[in-house]
Parts: structure tokens; sequence; C-alpha cells
């Protein structure tokens, strides 16, 4: 009876005394993530699950991500395939209005300019030390755009993936903070005044509408045929937009699909979070990101060489 | 191909060659516009 007892309390004691202090420090930074996305706003839809999914996966001998964890099955169908990218691209076609640009397609050369962003991020990573590839995935956070990065990390490093998530929705929501100053910066009182008027410009068919979509996939994607997927998958959403004829898709694709790979994503890329991850520098990765160039710096392997 | 090597031509690559083909895509999309043009407006002027 004495020693059933005892061994049924050192069962309660077990989750305890593996606790160790990379799992610590992991559930710490969990719900840092969890307070910016409920208490400040920032990107609430991701860092919600990202924040949650980073402490479920450092709960010791929970094995949320061992070979039948729970979280494993998801990472495998969702992040490993690319497929939770894509389907949320589908999302993002039918949420976007692409009757502005095709008013005015001058305008297309904007989107040039997240290509800067890119591959100055490109440049400076490689800078600090970053293999080819890590840097690769970590430059996309230059053009802020999260799906993206995301689906770049899972193909070229996905040991970064939520290192790199959650650098690119952190940068996103801070533009609001980033923005003012550097605009006020660049810009005269009276040149912030200016207000602006709407240009007439001539109207645009629905026809040109449905088959713009069509066009920018196959000329995009003859041209890139590795980036098919992305294109393929925001074009499929706006035609299912534009058409008119499959608004239940639409509407799913809007809302109910986003919705849930979101949710899905956001614990895999938390999942990624693991203490305990056995894949060479990546505990570091994600404090370095976090802690910025200075720490990334300080950065030294688990061979012992400086990187 | 050492580190700096890669990230220059991917830089210069990646960003000469979208210009490229974002300058084809807006030239694609005024053709588009062309061969469909906006024609309902048209039609009710003629009605009215």
């Amino acid at each position: 009876m004495e020693s059933a007892l005892v061994s049924g309390l050192q069962g309660l004691l077990l989750g305890v005394s593996n606790l160790g202090p990379g799992q610590v420090i992991m559930l710490v930074i969990a719900s840092t993530l969890l307070y910016l996305g409920i208490k400040k706003g920032y990107e609430p839809l991701l860092l919600v699950p990202i924040g949650f999914g980073a402490i479920l996966v450092n709960i010791p001998l929970a094995d949320m991500m061992g070979k039948e964890g729970f979280l494993r099955f998801f990472y495998d169908a969702g992040v490993l395939t690319e497929v939770f990218p894509l389907l949320i691209f589908i999302g993002i076609g039918a949420m976007t209005d692409f009757q502005p640009l095709l008013e005015n397609p001058k305008i297309i050369l904007l989107g040039a300019a997240g290509q800067f962003g890119i591959f100055l991020t490109l440049l400076l990573a490689l800078a600090l030390g970053f293999e080819k590839l890590d840097a690769v995935a970590v430059a996309i956070i230059g053009a802020c755009d999260g799906p993206t990065a995301i689906y770049v990390s899972s193909k070229f490093a996905p040991h970064m993936l939520g290192a790199v998530s959650v650098a690119a929705y952190s940068y996103m929501s801070l533009v609001p903070l980033i923005q003012p100053p550097i605009m006020r910066a660049l810009t005269s009182e009276k040149e912030r005044q200016i207000v602006m008027g709407v240009a007439k410009r001539e109207p645009i068919s629905k026809t040109t509408k449905i088959v713009f979509p069509i066009v920018v996939t196959i000329f995009a994607s003859i041209l890139a045929p590795k980036g098919a997927p992305l294109i393929g998958t925001v074009m499929l959403g706006n035609l299912m937009r534009e058409s008119g004829v499959v608004d239940r898709l639409k509407n799913a694709a809007e809302n109910e699909i986003t919705n849930i790979v979101t949710l899905l994503l956001g614990l895999c890329i938390g999942a990624t979070m693991d203490s305990a991850d056995p894949r060479p520098g990546i505990y570091r990765h994600q404090l370095g990101y976090r802690g910025g160039g200075a720490f990334r710096q300080a950065h030294v392997r688990d061979d012992g060489r400086q990187d | 191909m050492d580190t700096w090597t890669f990230g220059w031509t991917l830089a210069l690559i990646g960003m000469g060659g979208t210009m490229l083909i974002l300058w084809i895509l807006s030239l694609l999309i005024l053709l588009i516009r062309k061969i469909f043009p906006y024609q309902t407006d048209k039609a009710a002027v003629k009605k009215g």
C-alpha cells in the first residue's frame, strides 16, 4: 500500500523531474508570444496558436512532436508537404481584389519594391553567417509576407520554420510602429497634408477579371515552374472570387479553410520550437532571431565553433 | 560559389528578373484589357 502510494507520487513528479532549463526558457518565450498576441494585439491569429503550440511541445514527456504525437501528425501532413501555406494562399486569392491593378497596370512595379527588402535581408543574413539556404529562408522576412516566408522556410530550411515565421509576423505587426517616424523623417508637414484626388480610370470588364488569374497562372508558372503552387493557389482563389459561380467555395476559402489552416499552421510552427530538438543550432537560432543581431553574433554552434 | 558571389548573384538576378517579369505582366494586363474591353456601359449608351 505504502509503496503504491510512493510510486504514484513519483509518477506525479515525473514531469517535474524531467523539466529541463531549456524547456523552462521556451515556456517563458511561448508565454511572451501569448502575451504579445493577447494583451498587445500583435498578430493574435498567429501568435496565440504559435505560443500555445510552443507550450505544448515543451511539456516534458508529453511527446507532442514524437512519432505518434498529434502535432507531429499535422506538421508532417501540412507543413512538410507545404499544403498549409498553399491553402492559405487560396484564401488570400479569394480575398484579393485586383481591380486597382487592372485599372492601372503600372502599379505592378510597386511589387518590385518588396524584392529590395528580400535581397537586402539576404545579404544581411549572409553577412551574419547564416548558411546559404538558411539565409534564403530568412530573406523572405524582408518582403513582409508571412505565408511566403512559411512556404519558403518549409522548403529550404524547415528547422528554422518557427523562428522565421515568428520574426516575419512580428515584423509585420511592428510596421504601424516603424512606419510613422520614417514617414515623418522623409516628408514635410505640408506634403503630408496633400489630399490625393481619385484618378478616373477606364472601367474593367468582367471577362478581363476572369481571364487575368488564368493568364497569370500560365505565364508565371511557365517562367518559374517551382513557383507554380504559390501563384496557382492565389490565382485559383481569385478566379473563384471573380467568376461569381462558386460563391460557396469562395466563402469557404475566405473563412473556414483559412481559419482552420491558420490555427493548425500556428500550432505546427509553435511545435517547431522544441528545446529538445536535436538539430544543431535550432534552439539558439530561435533565441537569436528574437534577440536580434547582437545575440546572433554571439551564436556558438553545438560543436563549439562560431558560425 | 562562395557566399558573397552567391548573395550578389541572387540579389542582382532576382531583382532584375522580377522587374522584367512584372513589366511583361503589366503589358499582358494591357493586352487582356484590349482583347476584352469594358462593354456594358457602351451598350447602355447606345440604347439610351
